[in-house]
Parts: structure tokens; sequence; C-alpha cells
């Protein structure tokens, strides 16, 4: 009985050390796993950081200017100036909206802070 | 029998059995083998744990200090928060790149090393190199900051003893644009694997613990100002200086609200990404790092007017019929004399004007009469409460620098000189917050440069809204009736003053011909949302006819110039008639 007592406890030993042993092992491969994923994310974070400085450097206003300057032909781009302000009667109706553009535009026509861009 | 019995124990043997010896003798129960065994057994296992930590301890105790794993390895947080615009652009990034060491001792051909790190950087002399390297130090940087291409150029020279170090290089990927604002960095505390990334300058100094703050990564520091406005007013700016032919230049906009700075610009300026070295003698007025809108205090002339004037209305100062001061009050624009110092009126205007007119016609007599009948101690308030007697508090590192001069001995003649803008030296930024708090309602305001989610940011009350809406009438009146008319447009209604400060000549009092053309503006004249100051340097503009360096000629077309294009981007419509041109 007692050899079954010692048998069983050095089993249940064995297996409590095999327990703490892959644990262990878990736990270690679980840190190397987060270290690897926080180098991606630094690494990953980095290229964005270079693509953003790329993005901001291709779209500094000086660039776009000379660009739209060179394809004017095709992108026809021209400056905002004060002419560039429309009239909301300028807006030409479709054919039979009167009715809604009645309603709509006696309050566009009284709130023009409601459609003046900003 | 166990795995571990005494009689194996080896070494422990003759121990075990005296122990075994003792227990036997002092115990009087009979001798149970089993239990024997077992005591043995626990007491083997103790000495096991035992010996462990003991071996552990004397590895730990006996080992050298290099290679015990814990050693300090000074590291530094080489990361920043990024900048952006007010609309996300990036303004500031870091990328990485690498620091260029050397172990000599590790060398096997110094002179191949130090004569292909010669041909790559042409600062460093390949003799000087190889001597230092000779001299078989165990460490040596090269270089602090070396670009990818070197990098394989170093690598492609095939030698050992050369070794980079990781980094991150500070980027402003718009180059120039709104590079005294954002200042500049440079390395800190240094390792080999690591760097500290400092702030030298602008904005990047003055918000350094926020830039360099780990916990702040993925927010970027959003700045107030609008790129787009900001390079349209650089370009503006730059045309100017080469059109009048100014030695520098300052533009400021700001929303009159709550103080957002959208645009400062500075000339010359300079490259942050390779930022000048800091040549100290005669900086102000030939250093491009000089931000003078920030840092300059300028004497800036009948720009200052507008405030004795705003005094007199706002405190009712009674006027010679003891009434108190309206715009149509009489005002005498005769030339008088205080100290033994002549204070003129304004030429080709009669003797008696109105004090809407010291303002619109620039009276200098008028303006000091004003002053001097409400008094040092008043003045003196009043500019304080407008923020014209401390540093400005804008989040800029040269922002402390522009602290305002004026003299110790502040009594008439000093009062009478302050009324039209000698005497006291103020940054344009102050004259920016100044002009905000006349004409948006009443309350000061404090410039800043990071986006406030406030449309107003309200501080203490300087005038009454009345005495606001009248002073917004008397700067529209400028450009209607006045010095400014060139900024008549179209399309908006610019209302400013304008000021023409004689430079002053150390030692010698003030130079005859040398100028800061000053325009203070506010638009839309009828409903006011921005201040834009617009100062040149030692401008001169010709007609074809003959030379002029006042402020109506260089500055108020500047700044017409500047409203007309950057106005509709702030998305104002023109309110002024088509073709009137008023």
């Amino acid at each position: 009985m007692r050899l079954y007592q010692f048998l069983l406890s050095l089993l249940l030993i064995v297996a409590l050390a095999w327990w703490a042993y892959s644990e262990v092992n878990a736990t270690k491969s679980a840190i190397a796993e987060v270290r690897q994923l926080k180098a991606d994310i630094a690494h990953q974070q980095e290229l964005l950081e270079l693509l953003e400085a790329e993005w901001a450097y291709l779209t500094r206003p000086d660039r776009i200017e000379s660009l739209v300057k060179r394809y004017f032909s095709v992108v026809q781009l021209v400056p905002l100036t004060a002419l560039g302000f429309g009239d909301i009667r300028s807006v030409p109706l479709r054919n039979g909206d009167e009715g809604l553009f009645d309603e709509e535009s006696s309050l566009l026509l009284a709130m023009p802070e409601l459609w003046i861009p900003r | 029998m166990t795995a571990v019995d005494g009689r194996q124990a080896g070494t422990a043997d003759s121990t075990l059995s005296t122990i075994r010896a003792r227990i036997r003798n002092s115990s009087n129960q009979p001798w149970n083998s089993r239990t024997e065994t077992r005591q043995l057994l626990i007491l083997v296992c103790f000495l096991l744990v035992f010996l462990v930590v003991a071996g552990r301890i004397a590895m730990i105790i006996w080992s050298s200090p290099a290679d015990n794993g814990s050693t300090y390895k000074p590291s530094y947080w080489s990361d920043r928060v990024p900048i952006v615009d007010r609309n996300g652009i990036t303004l500031a990034v870091n990328l990485p790149t690498d620091a260029l060491y050397a172990h000599p001792r590790e060398m096997t051909d110094p002179g191949k090393a130090a004569e292909g790190l010669a041909r790559i950087f042409s600062d460093l002399d390949a003799d000087e190199l190889e001597e230092r390297f000779n001299r078989q130090r165990a460490f040596l940087w090269i270089k602090r900051k070396i670009t990818p291409e070197q990098k394989q150029a170093v690598q492609n020279i095939g030698t050992t003893g050369l070794h980079f170090g990781p980094r991150k290089s500070r980027t402003y990927p718009n180059g120039k644009l709104a590079a005294h604002l954002l200042g500049g960095t440079t390395y800190g505390g240094e390792a080999v694997s690591s760097a500290e990334v400092v702030g030298i300058a602008g904005v990047e100094q003055a918000m350094n613990e926020y830039l360099s703050n780990p916990t702040a990564e993925g927010t970027p520091l959003r700045l107030s100002i609008d790129v787009r406005l900001q390079y349209l007013i650089e370009q503006k700016l730059a045309d100017a200086i080469r059109a009048f032919e100014a030695k520098r230049g300052t533009v400021i906009l700001m929303n009159i609200h709550n103080g957002e700075i959208l645009a400062l610009a500075s000339e010359p300026d300079f490259d942050p990404n390779d930022r000048p070295v800091f040549t100290g003698a005669n900086a102000a007025d030939a250093s491009p790092l000089f931000f003078d809108p920030v840092q300059g205090v300028f004497e800036l002339g009948s720009v200052f007017k507008v405030f004795p004037v705003a005094q007199a209305l706002d405190e009712g100062l009674p006027d010679s019929r003891g009434q108190p001061y309206t715009q149509d009050s009489a005002v005498s624009n005769k030339s008088f004399k205080i100290s033994g110092y002549k204070i003129s009126g304004t030429e080709n205007l009669g003797d008696d004007i109105t004090l809407r007119e010291v303002i619109t016609r620039s009276s200098n007599a008028g303006a000091a009469r004003i002053a001097l009948k409400l008094g040092a101690d008043r003045q003196r308030e009043f500019l304080s409460r407008l923020g014209f007697l401390e540093p400005t508090s804008v989040q800029l590192a040269e922002g402390s620098l522009g602290s305002p001069l004026w003299p110790k001995r502040w009594k008439q003649l000093e009062t009478a000189t302050i009324a039209f803008g000698h005497g006291l030296a103020v940054s344009p930024l102050h004259l920016a917050a100044g002009y905000a708090a006349l004409v948006n309602g009443g309350y000061r305001v404090h410039p800043t440069i990071l986006t406030t989610d406030a449309d107003e940011e309200k501080g203490p009350r300087v005038i009454s809204e009345a005495t606001s809406a009248e002073m917004v009438d008397m700067l529209r009146a400028v450009v209607t009736e006045g010095t400014a008319s060139q900024a008549k447009s179209a399309f908006y209604a610019i209302g400013g003053k304008t000021g023409t400060a004689n430079k002053p000549n150390p030692g010698r009092g003030y130079h005859k011909d040398k100028v800061i053309a000053t325009f203070a503006s506010v638009f839309p004249a009828d409903e006011p949302r921005y201040v834009l100051i617009v100062s040149l340097n030692e401008a001169t503009s010709n007609d074809g006819t003959r030379w002029e360096n006042s402020a109506g000629k260089t500055a108020v077309p500047t700044a017409l110039v500047i409203i007309s294009e950057i106005a509709p981007m702030l998305g104002i419509r023109p309110q002024v008639a088509m073709g009137s041109g008023r």
C-alpha cells in the first residue's frame, strides 16, 4: 500500500514537474512571440512613418503647384479666387422640381452660412 | 531501496554515516530502516537544493560584470511624436537612419578604411583618420548621421571594424516651409544602440516634453498652421521682399477670436533638415535663423496710434469741451515740443482734425496729445492689459526671447512717443494679439500655434464691444479714406493701420531712410475674423519717378495680394460689390 502511495506521489511529482516545465516553455515561447510581434509592429510603424514622410514629400505644395502647371491641359485646375463663389440663384433648376426648390431655396437664401464652404 | 541512498551519495558518505549513528544513538525507539531511508532522502533533497542555490550564488559572485547579462546599457527613447498641420498634413516625422562608429582594434587595414571613408565623406581627412585608427582606441565615433547611400558605400569599403548604430532622424518633408516655426532638433544623450532626439528651436524645443514622451506615441502634435496658407503667404512674402528690395519680412495670420495662428512666415528662411549654424554676431540683421515675428522686438511706429485712441474712447476721456471723446471730437494736429523734442503733425492737413483722422491720416501730434491727456500710468496699464509688456505665451522657444523693451523712465516724453509707436519695442506677434483684442469685441486673446477646440478663447475684457466696433470702423476708414488706400479690394473689405517706423541707429538716434514698414490689417472688415500683420524691413518702392519707403506703398499692397488670395481659401465670400474698388 505504502509502495503505491509512494509511487503515486512520485508520479504526481513527475506530472507536476512536467506541467511546470511545459508551462515555463510555453511562457518563454509566448514572451519570444510577443518580442517578435513588438519588433514587427515597430518595423511596420517605421515603414508607416517612411510612407507618411514620402507622401508628405510628394504632396508638398510647391510640387503640386508645379505639377498642376505642367499638366494643366489635363487637370485644368486654377487657384480658388473671389470669383469662384457662386450664387444659389445661378444654380439651374431641374425640370419639374420647382415645388421642392421653393421650400429649400428659401431656407438656403435666408441662411447663406449653411452652404458657404468653411 | 530508493535511487538515492546514503551509501551511494559519494563524498557525503562519511558525513551521512555519522549522522545516522547519532540518530540511532539518541533514539530510544527501535530503529526502523524505512524511517531512516525516508529521513535520508529528505536530507539529500535539501542538500541538493542548497547546493544548487549556493552554486548559483557563487557563479554570480565570481562572474565578471561584463557577462552576467545585467550590465547597464544606456538606451534612449529615440522616437518622437510627429507634428502635423491643422488638416493633418505631416510637417515633421522620424526616419530610420544610422550612425557610423569604429572599433579600431578590430581593424585589419586601418589605411584602407580611412581612405574609403575620406572618399565617401568629403569633410573627413584620410591621414588624420588613419592616425586616429592607429591609436588603437577601443571605440571612435565617425559620423552621427549618415544616409542609406552612405551606409551602402561604407559597407562597400569591405573592411572590418566599422559599425552602424540605429538612429532616428527628424525629417521635415516640406523643406523650408514653416522652418522657423518648426525649429529643429539635435541628438542629446547618445549610445551605440540609440540616441535621444531633442528640440533646439521653435515648436520642437518649446513642446519637447510632449514630443519626446513615449506615452504620447501615435497622437501627433496638431498645429494651428494651415500648410496651404503658410505656403502661399511665404511665396507672397518672398515676392514682396524681392519687389521692394527689403532685407527681411514677416507675415502673421491669426484668428482674432481664439488666437490660433494660421500662418507665420519669416524671411529669410532656411531648411530645417539642414539647419545652418548659429553665427551669433549681428544675428538680428543677417541670420536666417532669427525668427522676426516672434523673437524680434521692434518699434513698430504708427500702428500703435490705435491704442491711445481706443483707450480714450473706451474710458470716456473728456475732450477740450469736457465731453467724452467720440470719433468726431476735435484734436489738434499742430506740432509741439516736449522735453526739447519736436512732435510733428501730419503735413497737408489742417491744424484741427478729428479723432478719426488721427488714425486715418496718422497724426503723431494728435496721438501724442491724446496719450498725454491719458497720462503715463493709464497708458502703461492699458498696454499691459493688451499684453504689450510681457513676452507672449506662444508655444515657440523664441517666444520668451521676444521680451518687449520699454524705457525705465516712462514720463511725459515717453508717453507721447509710445502713442505713435516709438519707445516701446514689441514683436509683431504682440501687435497681432493687440489688434485682435481691439477688433474681436474687446477681449484679450493669447496667440497659440496649437489648435484649440473652442471657436472663442475669451480672455479678460480690454475694451467694450461698442469701442471695438468703432475701432473696426476707423480701421476700415484708413483704407477707404486714409493712408492704406492701396488695400482697396474689389472683393473684400479690408481694414487696417499703417506704420512706417525709422529703424534705430545704435548710439546715434534713428536712421533717416531705413524703416520698418508695417500694415496691421483685419478682414473681412464688416465682420472681422482674421488679423494679418505684414512687416517689411528696409523696403523701398519705386513708382517710376521716385523712391518711397512708406508702409502704404510697400506693406499695404503686399497685404492686399495676400488677403485677396487667402480669403477665398478661408471660405470668405466676397462682400464688396464687384468692380466698385472700395
